[in-house]
C-alpha cells in the first residue's frame, strides 16, 4: 500500500494534472490541448509498458514452480546441440531426452536454473542457450531492441512535428476548401474517398488544360 | 526432357533481358513498337517458364533418373501425387517454381495494369524483366534443375520424408510465391518514380498486388503453423526460426504498407513513406529468399539449402542500391499534398501503427542476424530463438493490439477529446470487465491478463463501429439490423474487410496468449493397460499397430482419452505434487466419473534411407483447450514414451485462418457501383473542365 501514493504523484508530475491513472487525462474535459495530451498519454502508456516489463520479467521465481515445470521451462531455453534450430522441447533426438534427464537430476540435486544453464554452456558453448544471457558482449543483443524503439519513436515524432509545421505554413486554405467541398456534396463516407480522388484528378486535369491552353495561345500568337 | 528444359531456361533468360532492354530503349527513344515488344516479352517469359516446369514434371512422372534433380528427390515407390511436391522440394526445383510464379504474376499485372499507368509501364516491365532474368540466369548457370549425370541410377533417393504430407502442397508454395510476388508492387512503385509519374496511380495497382501477396504470405504462415502443430509433432506452431522470421518480416512491412497507402489514397499524404515501405518489403523478401538458399543462418527449414545464399545476398545489395537510389533521385518531387492536422486522427494512428510494425520488423531482423554478428565480432556462436523474441517483441506486439483498438475509433483529419472519449467507453468497459473477470476466476498472470484485455478492447472497437453504423442505418433507412450491417460492410469494403482481418489477428492473439502462458506438459513412458493422467485427462494406452515397409517403420499408438473427476484421483495427485510432477501414471482401472471423450491414433515413423523420424501428433481439440499427444518413441516391453501437453485456446489460432481470408477477400473485392459512381462523376467534371474555357473566352 505504501507504494501507491508515490506512484500517483509521479504520474501527477508527468501529466501535470489529475493524479489518477495515466490515460484518464485524455478524457478529462478540462484538457486545453487535446493533441498534446493525447500524445502524452501515448508516451505514458509506452513507458508504463516498458517499466512493467522490467518489473515483472523475473517475478515468477523458480521456487514457485514444480520440478516438472522447471524441466519444461529449461527444455524451452536450451537448444538441442545436434538438431538445426530446435530446442530440447521440440526435438526428437535421443540427446535431447538425455539432456532433459540431466536437467531433472540436477534440479533434484538442488541446482538453480542458472547453474544448470551454466553447466550446459560449459559443455556445449553459448550456442546451447536459446536466448543469450543479458551480460557481457551479449548485452548488445538485449540493448539494441530498446534502442530501435527509442530511435524509431524519435524519428516518427520528429516527422510528425515537421508535418504539422509545414501544414500550418502552407496547407490550411486548400484543406479547408476541400473539406467544404466534400462535406457539402455527400454525407456518405464511402463516396467521399472517391469524390476526393475525383477532386484531385480534376485539379490535375485543370492544370494540364491550362498549360495546353498556354501552348495554344503561344502558337496562335506565333501564327 | 533435359534438353527441352535447359533450352527453355536459357530462352527465358534471353527473353527477360530483352524485355528490360526493349522497354527502356522504347521509352527513352519513344518507339511504341519496342515498348509493345517488351511487354510481350514478359508474356513470352511466362510461356518458357511454363515449358520448363512442364518438362520437369514429365521427367518426374517418367522417372527420368538421368536428371540429377529427379534422382535426388523422387524414387519408384513415391506416389504420383507427390510429384508436384518433389518439384519444389529442393533448391533447383524451388527456383524454377519461384521463377514460374513470378513470371505468372508479372504477366497478370502487366495485362491488367490500368491504361492511365502506361507512361510508367515500360520501366515497371524493365524491373520485372531484370528480376526474372536473375532467376532464369541463376538456374541456367548455377542451379540447373535439368542437369544430368553420366551414370543413370536405377532408382532415385526419394523425397525428404518430412515433406511427405499434403501440407506440402500449400505452405511452402504459398510462402515462396508471396515472397517473390512482392516484386510486383515494388516494380510498379519504382517504375512510376523513374518515369516521373508522381501521381497516385501506382498506388491502386500496387495496393491490389500488395494485399494479394500479403494475404498469400499470411495464409502461408498460418498453414505452416497449423502443419507444424497438427502434423510434424514439434509441439509448437511458431518457433521464431530464421526462415519463419524472414517470411514474417516482409509481411509486417506489407501490413504497414497497406495501412499507410490508405492515407495516400484518401489524403494524399505519406507519399515518400509508402515508397520506402514497399522498397523495404521487397528487400526483406529478397533477404528471405537468400536465407532460404542457406548458408548464413541455422534453421529447422534447411530443405533447399545450397551455396546460392551469397549470390542472392549480392542481388539484394544491388536492389537496395537501385531502390533507394531511385528514391533519393526523385525525393524532392515526392511532396505530400497535405499535412497531418492532429495527433488524434486516423492518419496519426496509422503513423503509430507503422512505427510499431517497423519496430517489430527491425527487432526481428536484429535477432536473425545477431548470431552472425556475434560470430564475426568475437568468434563465438550463439543461438537466438523463441525465448528472446517473445521477450523483446511481446510488449511491442501488445502495444500494436492496443493501437489496433484506438485507430478505428479515430476519424480522418482530427477528432475532439469528447468524441474520442465517447467512443472509448464501450471498448474500455469491455476490457476492464475482462480484467475483473479473469482475476475473479483466479488468473493473475500479468502479461496474459493485459494481453486478453487488449484483445477484447480492440475487438470491441470493431464491434462498436459495426453496431453504431448498423444502428444508424436502421434508424435512418428503416433497414432490418442484419441487412443494415451487411450494407454497411458492402458500403466500404476496404475498410470493413480490414476490420474483419483485425478480428482474425485478435483471434491469433487469443491463441498465442493461451498457449504461451497456460500450457501444461507431462512426459512419461507407459505400457498397455497403463494410463497417464494430466490435469483433467486420463490417457490410456490401449494398443499398438505396426507397418514395416522397405523404406520405413511406421507405428501407431491407440489411445483412449477420458475426462476424469480429480477427486477420484486425490491420493495420486497429492503424491505427484509432492514430487514436483505435473502428472502421474496409474495402472488403468476405470473409476467413477471417468468419461471416454475421444480416441487418438498418433504415429511415429522411422525412415531408414534418411535416418529420420517423422511424428504425427494426436489432438483432442476444443474451443477451450487441446489435449496434445506425441509418441516420442516406442520402447522395449511394449512401452511407449509419450509427451502430453494441454494447450489452452489453441483452436483460436486456426479459426483465424478463414476469418483472415474472408477479410482479405472483402477488402479486395472490386466495387463496381463505387467505381462507376466515381467514374461518372469524373466524366461529368471533365465535361465541366472542357466547358469552362468557353465561358472564359466569352
Amino acid at each position: 500500500m505504501s507504494g501507491a501514493p508515490s506512484r500517483a504523484s509521479i504520474f501527477g508530475d508527468i501529466i501535470g494534472e489529475s493524479p489518477n491513472v495515466a490515460n484518464i487525462s485524455m478524457f478529462s474535459p478540462s484538457a486545453h490541448n487535446p493533441a498534446r495530451n493525447f500524445a502524452r498519454s501515448w508516451l505514458i502508456l509506452v513507458l508504463l509498458a516498458a517499466a512493467l516489463s522490467v518489473l515483472t520479467a523475473n517475478c515468477v521465481t523458480e521456487d514457485d514452480l514444480t520440478a516438472d515445470q522447471r524441466v519444461y521451462q529449461l527444455s524451452q531455453q536450451l537448444m538441442c546441440p545436434v538438431c538445426d534450430g530446435q530446442t530440447l522441447d521440440q526435438s526428437q533426438a535421443q540427446l535431447s531426452e538425455d539432456m532433459k534427464g540431466v536437467i531433472r537430476n540436477k534440479i533434484e540435486e538442488g541446482e538453480t536454473n542458472a547453474e544448470i544453464r551454466g553447466y550446459f554452456v560449459e559443455r556445449y558453448g553459448e550456442i546451447v542457450l536459446a536466448s543469450p544471457d543479458a551480460g557481457g558482449f551479449n548485452l548488445i543483443a538485449w540493448l539494441v531492441p530498446g534502442l530501435i524503439f527509442v530511435a524509431g519513436a524519435l524519428l516518427v515524432g520528429n516527422a510528425y512535428l515537421n508535418m504539422r509545421r509545414r501544414g500550418r505554413l502552407a496547407g490550411e486554405p486548400i484543406t479547408r476548401k476541400r473539406v467544404e467541398l466534400s462535406q457539402a456534396s455527400t454525407d456518405e463516407p464511402e463516396l467521399e474517398e472517391y469524390l476526393e480522388r475525383a477532386d484531385r484528378e480534376m485539379a490535375s486535369a485543370l492544370r494540364t488544360r491550362s498549360t495546353d491552353q498556354a501552348a495554344d495561345t503561344e502558337t496562335e500568337v506565333k501564327g | 526432357m533435359d534438353q527441352v528444359g535447359t533450352t527453355a531456361i536459357w530462352l527465358g533468360f534471353a527473353v527477360s533481358i530483352y524485355a528490360a532492354i526493349a522497354s527502356i530503349i522504347g521509352a527513352k527513344a519513344t518507339i511504341p513498337e519496342l515498348i509493345v515488344s517488351g511487354r510481350r516479352a514478359i508474356y513470352m517469359s511466362l510461356l518458357v517458364a511454363f515449358v520448363a516446369a512442364a518438362a520437369l514434371i514429365i521427367a518426374f512422372l517418367t522417372n527420368d533418373f538421368s536428371i540429377k534433380y529427379v534422382a535426388n528427390n523422387s524414387n519408384l515407390v513415391m506416389g504420383r501425387g507427390y510429384t508436384l511436391v518433389a518439384f519444389y522440394a529442393a533448391n533447383e526445383g524451388s527456383l524454377l517454381y519461384i521463377t514460374l510464379a513470378l513470371a505468372l504474376m508479372s504477366a497478370i499485372s502487366v495485362l491488367f495494369a490500368p491504361r492511365r499507368f502506361s507512361a510508367a509501364m515500360p520501366y515497371t516491365i524493365a524491373i520485372l524483366g531484370v528480376v526474372l532474368a536473375f532467376f532464369f540466369g541463376t538456374m541456367a548457370t548455377l542451379a540447373n534443375p535439368f542437369e544430368t549425370s553420366a551414370i543413370v541410377p536405377p532408382d532415385g533417393r526419394g523425397i525428404n520424408p518430412l515433406l511427405l504430407h499434403p501440407g506440402m502442397y500449400s505452405h511452402p508454395p504459398l510462402i515462396m510465391a508471396g515472397l517473390v510476388g512482392i516484386t510486383i508492387p515494388f516494380a510498379f512503385a519504382s517504375g512510376a518514380l523513374i518515369s516521373g509519374e508522381y501521381g497516385d496511380d501506382w498506388v491502386d495497382i500496387a495496393r491490389v498486388f500488395a494485399i494479394v501477396m500479403w494475404g498469400i504470405l499470411g495464409v502461408g504462415m498460418l498453414l505452416g503453423a497449423w502443419w507444424a502443430y497438427t502434423i510434424l509433432g514439434w509441439g509448437g506452431y511458431w518457433s521464431w526460426d530464421p526462415i519463419e522470421d524472414v517470411a514474417l518480416m516482409p509481411w509486417l512491412v506489407l501490413t504497414a504498407f497497406i495501412h499507410s497507402i490508405m492515407v495516400q489514397r484518401r489524403r494524399g499524404m505519406f507519399r515518400m513513406w509508402n515508397i520506402v515501405l514497399i522498397n523495404i518489403a521487397f528487400v526483406l523478401a529478397e533477404l528471405g529468399m537468400s536465407i532460404n538458399r542457406g548458408g548464413s543462418v541455422v534453421s529447422v527449414h534447411s530443405f533447399a539449402e545450397s551455396s546460392l545464399g551469397m549470390l542472392f545476398l549480392g542481388f539484394m545489395a544491388l536492389s537496395v542500391l537501385f531502390a533507394f537510389g531511385v528514391f533519393i533521385w526523385r525525393y524532392p518531387r515526392l511532396r505530400s499534398e497535405r499535412a497531418i492536422e492532429s495527433f488524434m486522427s486516423r492518419e496519426a494512428s496509422f503513423l503509430v501503427n507503422n512505427f510499431l510494425l517497423l519496430v517489430v520488423t527491425s527487432i526481428t531482423l536484429w535477432g536473425v542476424i545477431y548470431p552472425v554478428f556475434s560470430n564475426l565480432a568475437r568468434d563465438v556462436d550463439v543461438s537466438v530463438a523463441a525465448p528472446y523474441f517473445n521477450r523483446v517483441n511481446g510488449p511491442v506486439l501488445l502495444l500494436l493490439v492496443i493501437v489496433m483498438g484506438v485507430g478505428p475509433l479515430l476519424p480522418w483529419r482530427r477528432s475532439t477529446t469528447r468524441s474520442l472519449r465517447r467512443w472509448l467507453v464501450t471498448p474500455l468497459a469491455a476490457a476492464s470487465g475482462t480484467v475483473i473477470g479473469l482475476v475473479a476466476v483466479g488468473i493473475w498472470e500479468f502479461w496474459a491478463v493485459l494481453g486478453f484485455a487488449a484483445v477484447v478492447f480492440a475487438a470491441f472497437a470493431v464491434f462498436e463501429e459495426w453496431w453504431m453504423g448498423a444502428k444508424a442505418r436502421t434508424r435512418n433507412l428503416g433497414e432490418n439490423p442484419a441487412i443494415a450491417w451487411w450494407r454497411l460492410i458492402k458500403g466500404n469494403r476496404p475498410r470493413h474487410g480490414g476490420y474483419v482481418v483485425h478480428l482474425a489477428v485478435l483471434s491469433v492473439g487469443i491463441g498465442v496468449i493461451g498457449t504461451q502462458f497456460f500450457d501444461q506438459r507431462y512426459d512419461a513412458a507407459i505400457s498397455f493397460g497403463e494410463s497417464l493422467v494430466l490435469d483433467n485427462y486420463r490417457i490410456e494406452y490401449v494398443d499398438r499397430r505396426m507397418d514395416d515397409r522397405p523404406d520405413r517403420l511406421a507405428q501407431w499408438a491407440q489411445i483412449d482419452v477420458y475426462q476424469i473427476d480429480p477427486s477420484q484421483y486425490a491420493d495420486e495427485l497429492r503424491n505427484a505434487e509432492s514430487n514436483g510432477k505435473a502428472g502421474f501414471t496409474v495402472v488403468t482401472d476405470e473409476r467413477q466419473g471417468d468419461e471416454l471423450v475421444g480416441r487418438l491414433e498418433p504415429s511415429h515413423e522411422f525412415f531408414r534411407n534418411f535416418n529420420q523420424v517423422s511424428v504425427r501428433s494426436g489432438i483432442k481439440s476444443s474451443m477451450v483447450e487441446d489435449l496434445y499427444v506425441i509418441p516420442r518413441d516406442f520402447l522395449a516391453n511394449e512401452r511407449v514414451s509419450l509427451a502430453v501437453s494441454i494447450n489452452p485456446l489453441a483452436m483460436w489460432l486456426w479459426i483465424a485462418g478463414p476469418i483472415f481470408l474472408l477479410g482479405t477477400a472483402i477488402a479486395l473485392w472490386p466495387h463496381p457501383s463505387l467505381e462507376r459512381a466515381a467514374r461518372s462523376r469524373l466524366a461529368t467534371e471533365r465535361r465541366v473542365v472542357k466547358a469552362e474555357p468557353v465561358v472564359i473566352d466569352s
